[in-house]
């Protein structure tokens, strides 16, 4: 009978010690038109405090609208779940995978450099269909919180992606969530030619759907250049009014809160009214 | 005033200066042509280049704008001959659109420089004019060119402003026969008509001038 509680015992310490060993690691999701609900378990725990970190990524018709770190913290760190806002709701059919993966090789720091998932093949996937979106919040004074992203009719470009580290924020998880991506746009009223050192009037137009009809009154514009950093708001026709003069040249870029890619252009050289040329002139 | 015949069309034509309180002038982007009317059908007044004679960028001095057929035109200041005649551009051939409230204006009569600043007169000196024979020609003009670092000992003194005024006589002086406002040396001659159309300071009053006033400044030279 002893001989039979040492053998009962062994597999027992195993478990406790190497959980994953009894099980794969695993990384699973749900996926629905609002969001992606991803689970994480059976991964090794360090009692010395080493996390497990996996890089996640959601797709939306292979274009990437959610891309992140995200430390496990339940279980000792050996499983996770975290919410991923998904927006789909323009009445058509999308494809929408979930990958999640793990280790040195994937970026990212796990208990004994366990490597695993893979960011080409997805973990879950699935076709939906999402019914048309619901009638839009009434306009307020105020920007409003960015919505929970991400229509596939408006995925971000694949270059710029939601965010290079996703919910993290120096290293550190801020919540199970993504940052959302947001539904409005900014765009320059018209083609403008910035330069330096001249006194350059730029209108920035803010929508907040994806056609960019509808205007975004009160929203929080954000024009940087050269020596210049400006903050506006836009009026009711959803326009704000930005006077700068950049410094020198280089890039100016257009940003709004919660809204998708910011807009750039071009500053110019500053072009030359004074010269050390002796004049010509009559005298 | 070159603008259409038509009221309808006139009632729309925007004003941009109002000379001594706000007026404005852009640098010329894009090489082209203005036009007698605001229609490239029209009479080609000038051919604009985008530098100077001094090495300078053009600029010109905006008068009016007016949309047509889509399009949007602004009546400039030329500065070619004759001397102080407007023109039409696209407005897409100027950059931004630069603002001023100063505004010079040359009395040939009382040989006065006065220089104003939203209404008010902030600086007053007398001057060396054109003589008979070379006249500083009257007319309204602007500030084309700002040139300095050559040396006080030169006969334009230290600082030296290029205008839109050419010289109605000496067609064929080098670098177009432009008028500049300038120092000089031989301060004994201002107030006086001793130039050949150029208006002439002492130095200490074009470096005082040179503090306050900027290119794009409206001339009235009366």
């Amino acid at each position: 009978m002893p001989k039979y509680r040492v053998l009962a015992f062994v597999p027992l310490m195993a478990a406790l010690l190497f959980p994953a060993a009894a099980s794969a690691h695993n990384a699973n999701a749900t996926i629905s038109c609002d969001a992606v609900r991803a689970t994480y378990d059976t991964f090794w725990v360090n009692f010395g405090g080493q996390q497990n970190t996996v890089h996640y990524r959601v797709t939306v018709d292979g274009q990437v609208v959610a891309d992140g770190t995200y430390i496990l913290d339940q279980a000792a760190g050996s499983s996770g779940s975290q919410t991923l806002p998904l927006s789909i709701s323009d009445g058509k059919t999308h494809d929408v995978a979930f990958y999640a993966a793990w280790g040195p090789a994937n970026g990212t720091t796990t208990v004994l450099d366990d490597e695993g998932g893979s960011l080409t093949t997805p973990a879950a996937s699935q076709s939906i269909m999402c019914p048309a979106p619901p009638p839009p919040p009434p306009p307020g004074g105020e920007t409003p919180p960015p919505p929970p992203v991400v229509g596939a009719a408006t995925p971000p470009p694949a270059a710029a992606p939601v965010a290079a580290t996703g919910p993290t924020v120096a290293g550190q998880p801020v919540s199970g969530q993504s940052t959302p991506k947001a539904q409005c746009a900014t765009a320059l009223v018209r083609r403008y030619r910035v330069r330096a050192r001249q006194l350059n009037v730029i209108r920035v137009r803010v929508t907040s759907d994806e056609a960019g009809r509808k205007p975004k009154r009160g929203a929080t514009v954000r024009v940087r250049a050269p020596g210049v950093r400006v903050t506006r708001r836009t009026n009711s026709k959803g326009v704000a009014v930005l006077r700068i003069r950049p410094h020198r040249s280089g890039r100016l870029t257009v940003t709004s809160p919660g809204c998708a890619s910011p807009t750039r252009t071009k500053v110019l050289g500053q072009k030359r009214s004074s010269s050390g040329r002796s004049p010509q002139f009559t005298g | 005033m070159t603008i259409p015949a038509h009221p309808a069309s006139a009632a729309r034509v925007q004003r941009l200066s109002h000379p001594g309180h706000l007026s404005r002038w852009a640098y010329l982007e894009e090489a082209t042509r203005a036009y007698a009317r605001p229609t490239a059908r029209s009479k080609v007044r000038a051919h604009l280049r985008l530098t100077t004679n001094d090495g300078t960028d053009e600029l010109l001095f905006l008068e009016a704008s007016l949309r047509v057929a889509g399009r949007t035109w602004v009546r400039v200041r030329l500065p070619v001959r004759p001397t102080g005649v407007t023109g039409w551009v696209p407005e897409d051939r100027l950059g931004a659109f630069q603002e001023v409230h100063t505004h010079l204006v040359v009395n040939r009569r009382s040989l006065r420089a006065t220089l104003y600043r939203d209404g008010r007169r902030i600086f007053r000196a007398p001057v060396g004019i054109g003589k008979p024979g070379t006249p500083t020609p009257a007319g309204r003009f602007y500030v084309r060119s700002r040139l300095t670092g050559f040396g006080p000992s030169s006969m334009y003194g230290p600082l030296a402003f290029g205008t839109s005024a050419a010289s109605r006589v000496l067609t064929d002086w080098p670098g177009g026969g432009y008028i500049g406002i300038h120092g000089t040396s031989w301060p004994s001659l201002v107030p006086g008509r001793p130039s050949h159309g150029c208006i002439r300071m002492h130095n200490a009053d074009i470096l005082r001038l040179g503090r306050l006033m900027g290119v794009g400044t409206p001339v009235t030279i009366i």
